[in-house]
Order: C-alpha cells, then structure tokens, then sequence
C-alpha cells in the first residue's frame, strides 16, 4: 500500500541541509511509489519563488556563480512538483518576509496552515517535521 | 518505530523515553545528528532501547566522519524505504 508522507520543511532556502534532505527524501519516496506533501511554513517558504534575476550585470563571478548554483533548489522543487508532489506554502510566513507576492516555482501553491497544511494532513501516514 | 533525528540535541534522550516508551527502535541519522554515529557516542541510544542505527550517507560523507561499525549507512532510496516500507510509526524528534 502506498503510504502518503508530509513533510513540513521549516528551514530554508539554499544552502541549507534540512532543505536538501527534505527534497531528495521527497524524490526518492515518490520515485519508490509514495506520495508526497510538501509544507513550506516559515523560512521553508523561501524556497517556494522563481528566481528574479538581477537587471544588466551580476556582481557575482562565474566562479563563484557556478559554485552557488550547485546549492540551488529552484528546479529540485518543480521536478517534485512533475512526479506528483503536492507542495503549498505558508502565506503568513510569506507575508512577513516580504515575498507574499512573488511569483512561484511551477507547481507550488499558495497555502496557509488553516486550509493547505489541515487538508495535507488530514490524508497522511506519516508526518515529519524538518528544521528549526 | 522508527525514530528521524536531525540535529545534536540532548533533549532527544527525554523525548525518546516517552514518546517511543517500551516500542522497538530503529534510529536514522541525518543532518547534524550523524554525529551520534559516532564511535563511542552509541551507548547513550542503545540505554534507551534503541537496536538499530542508520546514518544518510550524504551527510555522513559531508562531514568526513568515519562512524561505528553498528551504524549502516543509508542513501535516499534507502531512507524511503525504512519510512515507506519497514516501519509502520515514524516519527521525527
């Protein structure tokens, strides 16, 4: 039977263990046949945008370019989101960091505690709580 | 049960004894607590019931750690399954 895992991620974004692991848990358990719900509450929704880059050119080297883009989340996130992964946000989380209205990845959904995270709840065998 | 430790925390110790109580337990080790892996360090979970010990490779291998001979090292197919599969409670301290 295949069982449904939610993951509420409170860390984020890049460059940040908690966030890796709860994406390539979240693959590997959709790839082994489980389904997968994805949380995004506190700094986990920084995780949820598409990145904005930056108007003429970036003060960042291509060294250091390369290097930070192998931390990067962004396609991780809507590779999940095309095997079938349910991933919401948290809106209020959003709203105090100044991203409420931010543009998201593809396949990731406004949410709030209230209505996103209850129903994601409501149909889990497992939850795991990732980050502080 | 199956219990997901990520972090080094001594209040795990309190949260094990009363949330995981008299259950079979399987640890598994990631992030910052792969540390518990480490030799020596296993006594403190074997004294709580703890008969299993697993560690994510990838955070293992970040930290160059070289961990107890008891402790299997697990890729992510490999955590999926001990959650999706060999375990019916998990639960993540």
């Amino acid at each position: 039977m295949s069982r449904t895992i939610t993951l509420v991620l409170l860390s984020g974004s890049t460059e940040n263990d908690d966030a890796v692991f709860a994406v390539n848990l979240s693959k590997a358990i959709l790839e082994k046949g489980g389904k997968v719900n994805l949380f995004l509450y506190g700094n986990g929704c920084n995780l949820a945008n598409k990145p904005v880059p930056v108007e003429g050119r970036s003060a960042i080297s291509d060294a250091l370019r390369a290097h930070m883009d192998g931390y990067v989340l962004s396609e991780k996130i809507e590779e999940l989101t095309r095997l079938g992964a349910k991933i919401a946000t948290c809106h209020t989380t959003e709203y105090s960091r100044g991203t409420e209205g931010c543009p998201y990845l593809d396949g990731v959904e406004r949410g709030d505690v209230g209505n996103s995270y209850t129903r994601f709840l409501m149909a889990t065998d497992v939850l795991l709580a990732i980050g502080n | 049960m199956l219990l997901l430790l990520n972090k080094m925390r001594k209040e795990y110790a309190e949260e094990i004894r009363v949330l995981a109580g008299d259950e079979d337990k399987t640890v598994l080790l990631v992030g910052d607590a792969v540390f518990f892996g480490l030799p020596g360090m296993l006594p403190g979970l074997e004294e709580l019931g703890v008969e299993e010990f697993y560690a994510a490779e990838d955070a293992v291998q970040a930290r160059g750690l070289t961990l107890d001979p008891k402790v299997r090292i697990v890729d992510y197919p490999g955590m999926a399954g001990l959650i999706l599969d060999d375990h019916d409670q998990v639960v993540a301290l």
